[in-house]
């Protein structure tokens, strides 16, 4: 398996556990009480919260390996499919309201962030 | 106990999104420095974990998580997210200067589209109703906005 080959698999590993980490993420914090306290507190005992914090950190070891085998200014711009898979997460499973706009703006976002990473 | 849309801070959620904006620029830019560019896989990990620069970085995961978590608890999930896409643009121009990669005239184009993208994500509302909202509302004349 070449370099590309294995910058792309850990890279994809890295998209779902993103994905799956701002999801459980959002909703271990719905219904969390206010202040640092509270975030503490949500921390210690919210399972939600608990999954997302190991989808982070086992990310960031598919994101160390990622940005060891490919630059950063093309492995980071990568991560745009990460607006396309949480905003149809957050759509289909939080059941979030997106509006025209906000699709618009994050179609936007997502070919935008694709032409940073591109080199000419 | 959550709070309802209409009494969520509104200062309070874009200081939080400019703290993640600004943190996750510094964590990859630690992380990029951190990385060393040869060597095998198990070097990488092993090399990268004894860096002041990852441990630097670590520190700013865990502030940076304190940080999501409130702005996650303040607004949508759909509406937060794609407004961090300006670290892509403080990741780019820093890399030009830190490590000297290139910026040319696409890039330029694609920093203009994420700005307009961002703008458009941000006027439109920042939460979904929640539970809480709904319960409030029954019974109430629906709330401007």
């Amino acid at each position: 398996m070449n370099v590309y080959w294995m910058g792309l698999l850990s890279f994809s590993g890295a998209v779902v556990l993103e994905t799956l980490g701002q999801v459980t993420m959002k909703i271990g914090t719905r219904n969390m009480p206010p202040g640092a306290g509270g975030i503490l507190r949500q921390i210690l005992t919210n399972l939600w919260v608990q999954a997302a914090i190991v989808s982070f950190m086992t990310e960031s070891i598919f994101w160390t390996w990622t940005l060891h085998l490919m630059p950063l200014i093309i492995a980071f711009p990568m991560g745009a499919i990460c607006f396309a898979t949480v905003a149809l997460c957050s759509a289909h499973i939080l059941k979030e309201r997106i509006t025209a706009q906000r699709w618009l703006g994050i179609l936007l976002i997502l070919i935008g962030v694709v032409m940073i990473g591109m080199k000419a | 106990m959550s709070i309802p849309t209409s009494k969520r801070p509104r200062w309070l959620l874009w200081t939080g999104l400019f703290l993640a904006i600004s943190l996750d620029t510094s964590v990859q830019l630690c992380w990029r420095a951190s990385v060393p560019q040869h060597g095998g896989m198990a070097h990488a990990l092993g090399a990268t974990l004894i860096q002041p620069l990852f441990l630097l970085s670590l520190l700013l995961h865990v502030w940076q998580l304190f940080n999501w978590m409130m702005v996650l608890a303040l607004a949508d999930l759909s509406f937060v997210q794609p407004i961090t896409a300006l670290s892509y643009i403080a990741v780019a121009i820093s890399s030009h200067w830190l490590f000297s990669e290139n910026l040319d005239p696409l890039q330029f184009c694609g920093i203009a589209l994420v700005l307009v993208g961002v703008i458009l994500v941000s006027r439109t509302p920042s939460g979904s109703p929640t539970i809480t909202d709904r319960q409030q509302r029954r019974g109430a004349p629906e709330a401007a906005g």
